[in-house]
Formats: structure tokens, sequence, C-alpha cells
């Protein structure tokens, strides 16, 4: 029995020997310290296992789906009614789609929190900025494209924004390519330059944290003793099984809410509130009007982008940071504050008010 | 050494909250204070839509008979539980409204351009034994508003009407002006509405204590508008449960986050 089980062993060795020597896995083994595996440190790869859903599942749609105004809103119906598993595939995409802004948010702020972004991590958090940019980006432009009355409002005020952006704006207006509808240069947008910007910018991103390791941990261990260090495999499969239970939980929403769809899109009524993370833009643009919506997107990625330059000590302890960190929470505290007041306001009207 | 340096983390924990908890508060807050958001806007933040279509034929007759068809299929709106009902068209720059109260009893219905400004009403009950039609407002728009004569110089809503009454039923049809002095009501906006009603008195009221009282939403339609498709899209209900379960797991997410940080044991 012994020897059979050691042929066995020995048998099963070699074939992984030789997928190794040939796909060389075993670079997939070295070593980062023993808290990249924590969920908190895990948030950045269980965002990218979320993007990898999207991808897959955005494949399936856009098969289905036809990005012309006219077409747009039936096609997404059919996608619902006619198309074998299109009514959870599409739900999976749209509930994948919040677990990414939410953890790619979460992932900013424990990065935040452990001062992550200090010498010499300054340009991969400047990167990470960017993808959280392009998160939006993607989140804005699907918003848009199942083209009902919350979509087309959507783009009305991307199409007032961009009259502020002047000669930068063009892109974003219907002008820019007459005869091609702004929705199908935006699904453009959506399926083609912003997967490439994600990926340039992930490269980047995985490049840095693999040159400049797992960022420590922002106080030492209790005793001073020396972390352990564990294989890289063993971060990826827990990455993999957060992705697991990420998915899982995904489905589960996707089957018990479905995707909200509404009917073809009113042309000059304004009824709806945005989707949830511009829900803090849309009480300032009640308060103070849409010309505010610019400045107002611009100002958190500026303030994120300046953070490692003014916050340039050595100290990583956020009990120690205190000034820094009670101005971060301060503005997060803001922004819930923003969209708490936008949930409980009445529907009002902007764009050509 | 060791509690005092326990001791002032925890009032700078304890100093932080303060300053986060003001914040919102504060933030919430500023919206108020230009007057955007308040008690009145929040009752007709999930009111009921009523449209208001454009007439594509001869205007409805004020005769005090509401006749089948008189108003068309889509500006009819009718209370389950009272048995109420309003019947609501547009022509021109006229609106002409029917209300039925099945029972004896004072009618009001009011819109509002501007809350902040209070609600224009036109109320229907008894002076002096017969049917009046008047125009009051209502400074503070709520479920116990008081009415009060609308200034003199401001010009009637009211073009014309007719008020009956068949067996225990009221009927009033008035023509009211879409621009005056109570109200501008622009087609493709949603105008705050009230209707309010009494079972027990025919007596032109001074309050709606103790009537039934509806918050509506009144949407006037455009001539381009084609009303099953308006009532289609108010009637589509777009879930708030994904912006919800999202917000609620980000907040907690940030919570947990930083506490875990801030909470964590160890040396610097």
């Amino acid at each position: 029995m012994m020897a059979t089980s050691e042929a066995t062993v020995s048998r099963g060795s070699r074939f992984w020997r030789a997928i190794d020597e040939r796909l060389g896995l075993n670079e997939l083994a070295y070593k980062v310290p023993e808290h990249g595996n924590t969920l908190a440190y895990t948030l950045g790869g269980i965002t990218f296992f979320g993007f990898i859903v999207l991808a897959l599942t955005g494949i399936v749609l856009t098969q289905f789906y036809h990005p012309h105004p006219t077409e747009a809103n039936a096609s997404v119906r059919a996608i619902i009614t006619d198309v074998p598993l299109g009514a959870f595939v599409r739900s999976v995409h749209f509930w994948a789609a919040q677990a990414v802004v939410v953890s790619v948010t979460l992932h900013a702020a424990r990065v935040f929190i452990t001062a992550a972004y200090k010498r010499p991590r300054e340009v991969n958090w400047l990167v990470g900025v960017a993808l959280l940019a392009v998160t939006i980006g993607f989140f804005f432009t699907g918003t848009v494209l199942k083209w009902d009355q919350e979509s087309f409002e959507a783009l009305e005020h991307n199409i007032e924004i961009s009259t502020f952006l002047g000669a930068f704006g063009t892109f974003f207006s219907p002008s820019f390519a007459a005869g091609v509808p702004l929705l199908t240069r935006l699904y453009s947008v959506h399926v083609s330059v912003l997967p490439l910007l994600l990926v340039l910018l992930l490269l980047a991103h995985v490049f840095y944290i693999r040159h400049f390791g797992i960022s420590p941990l922002p106080m030492k261990r209790n005793g001073g003793e020396p972390e352990k260090l564990r294989p890289f495999s063993t971060h990826l499969k827990k990455i993999v099984g957060y992705g697991l239970v990420l998915l899982a939980v995904v489905a589960a929403l996707a089957v018990l809410f479905p995707a909200p769809l509404g009917p073809e899109p009113i042309e000059g009524i304004e009824v709806t509130k945005p989707p949830w993370p511009f829900l803090w833009l849309y009480t300032i643009e009640n308060v103070w009007g849409i010309q505010w919506l610019l400045p107002a997107s611009i100002t958190p990625f500026l303030a994120l982008v300046i953070i490692p330059f003014i916050d340039r000590g050595d100290e990583r302890d956020p009990r120690r940071r205190k000034a820094i960190v009670v101005a971060f929470l301060v503005g997060i505290a803001i922004l819930f504050a923003l969209m708490i007041v936008a949930i409980l306001s009445a529907p009002q009207a902007h764009v050509g008010g | 050494m060791e509690t005092h340096r326990i001791a002032g983390l925890m009032r700078t924990e304890r100093t932080a909250m303060i300053l986060l908890l003001a914040t919102l508060v504060g933030t919430i807050l500023v919206p108020g204070v230009h007057g955007h958001e308040g008690e009145a806007s929040e009752l007709f933040e999930r009111a009921e839509i009523v449209l208001v279509p454009l007439t594509d034929k001869s205007p409805p007759t004020l005769d005090g008979t509401v006749i089948p068809g008189e108003y068309g299929a889509y500006g009819a709106w009718n209370d389950p539980v009272t048995g109420f009902a309003a019947y609501l068209l547009r022509e021109d720059e006229s609106v002409y409204v029917a209300l039925v109260n099945p029972v004896p009893g004072w009618m009001a219905l009011g819109f509002s351009s501007d809350l902040d400004e209070g609600m224009g009403f036109v109320l229907v009950g008894e002076v002096n034994g017969t049917f009046q039609v008047l125009p009051e407002v209502a400074q503070n728009v709520s479920d116990e508003m008081a009415f009060a004569a609308p200034e003199p110089s401001g010009g009637s809503v009211i073009e014309a009407f007719d008020v009956s009454r068949q067996g225990d039923r009221v009927i009033a049809e008035i023509r009211l002006a879409t621009n005056g002095s109570l109200w501008t009501l622009e087609p493709g906006e949603l105008v705050p509405t009230v209707l309010a009603f009494s079972g027990t008195s025919t007596a032109i009221p001074s309050d709606v204590v103790g009537s039934e009282v509806r918050f509506l939403r009144s949407y006037v339609l455009r001539p381009q508008d084609n009303p099953e498709e308006i009532e289609q899209l108010f009637m589509a209900d777009i879930s708030p449960i994904p912006g919800l379960v999202a917000v609620g797991t980000m907040a907690v997410g940030v919570v947990v986050v930083f506490a875990s940080f801030i909470r964590r044991k160890g040396a610097t």
C-alpha cells in the first residue's frame, strides 16, 4: 500500500514539475508577508475578481445589445425576456458593478489608512486613483447603456457638463460625430476604451505591487517579532476564495433583486435621481446648480491625488496621523451626508431649467 | 504611563467621533438652510402621479355632470377608500377639473409651483346654502393646513364652474387657468397637488383638520407626450434596494477598515 501511495505522489509530483517547467508556475511561490492574506489587504484582488466577472458577463451581453437609441431599451428588454439566462447574466453584471465600486472604494480606504501611498509607492497610489476614475467611468457609461429614463437623464447631464469643458468637452457632445449617436459612442467607450485603460493601468498597478512588495502594516506587531512570510500562491488562493464568496453574494442578489430597467426614455423631462455612486452630486446640483457638478466631481480625485504630497512623513500609524485621517473621515462623512440628503429629497429638474 | 497613553487615545477617538457626527449632521442641515427640503416636499416625494393630458377633442361641458369619456382615459384619479374621484384635462391655457364626492361634503384641489410659497387652492363648498367655488391659499402644506384668502390683487384662476348634487353625490366641474396668482402649471413638470374632501360638512372650511387629505403629484402633459408612455414611465418603479445595499455595505466597510487599523494593538 505504502509503495503504491509513494508511487502516486511521485507521479503527481512529476506531473506538476512537468507543468511548472513549461508554465513557470513556481514563480508564483515568491514570499509575501502574512498580513497580505487578511481581508483588508485582499480588497484589491477581490476588485480584480469582480472585474473578471464583469468582463465575462459583459461579453455575453454585448452579443445581444443594440447600441442605438431606437433599439437599445428594447434590446435590453429582449435580453431579459428572450435570451436564455439573459436576465440572470444581466443582473449578475449589474450587481458585480455595484460590488466593484464598493470594493475599490474600500481598497482605497485601506490604502489610505495604512499610508501605503507613502514613499516609494506614490506613483502606484496615483495609478490607483486613475483606476478608481476608470471604474466610475465604467459605472456611468453602463448606466447610460440600458437607455431608460435614468440613463437618458444621465446622458443629458453628461452633455450639459461637457459644455462647461469648452473644447475639451467636444468628445462628449452629440456634435462630435454627426450621424453617430452619443449612446453608440459611449458604448464604444464602455467596451473598448475603458477596458484598454483598465488593462494598462492594472498592469502598471500589479507591476508596482510586485516591485515594491505588499505595503507593510502601519504598526509593528506586539513584541516586535518579525512577520511570517507566505507564498504568493497562498495569497492568490485567498483572493480567489474571497472572490468566489463575492460571486455567490452577487448571484444571490441577482436572483433576489434583478437589475432594474425602466421603459423607453421621454425627452425633455427630468424625474429620476442618479445611481447611488452619483447621489452625493445630486444634492450639490439641487442646492448650488448644475454648473457645480464638474468642479464637485473633480474635487475628490484632486484631494486623493495630492494626499501623498502633503502627508510625506515616515509615520504610517493612523493613530499618529490624526490630522489627515480626521480630514479624510470628514470628507467621507460629507459624501455620505450628501447621499442621505439626496435619498430623502424629491426629484428636481436641472438640465435646461 | 501606558494607562495615560490609552486614555489619551480614547479621548482622541471620542473627539474624532463627535467631529464626524457633527460633519454628518451639519452637511445634512445645509440644504435645509437653503430651503430646498422640508416637511412639505417630503409629503410629495413618493406621492402618486396624476396625469393632466391634453384634450384631443372638444373640452368638457361645465354642467355639473361627468359623462363617460368626457375627460378621457388618462386624467382620472380615484380614491379606493372613499370613492372620491378627480378628473383633469388641459386645453391650451386652461385645465378642466371635475371633482366627485360620493357623500355630501366640501372638496378642495390645490397646486403648488413652489412649496416654500405655500399652495393655491380652489374650494368647493356651501356658502349661505349655495355651492360656491372659491380661491384660497395655504401657507404651510400639511394634513392640518389652514386656508386663507389670497391676495386680492392677484386675480382669480377660476374661469368658470358648475356644481351639482345628484343624490348624495356632489359634483363640481371647474375651468382653471394654468397660469395665475395661485400657481403656474408648467407642462413637462411634476406639480405637488393636494386633494382634500369631507364626508361630514358641506360648508366651506377654514382648514383641513378632520377631513380626508391626499398628497399627489400632477404631470401636465406636453403636446409631444404620449400619455400611455408617460404613464408607463411613472409606473416603472426603479427599486432603491441596489443603492441601499451598496451604500450600506460601503458605510459598514469603511467603518470596519478604519476601526480595524485604529484599534489594532501594536507599537509603532
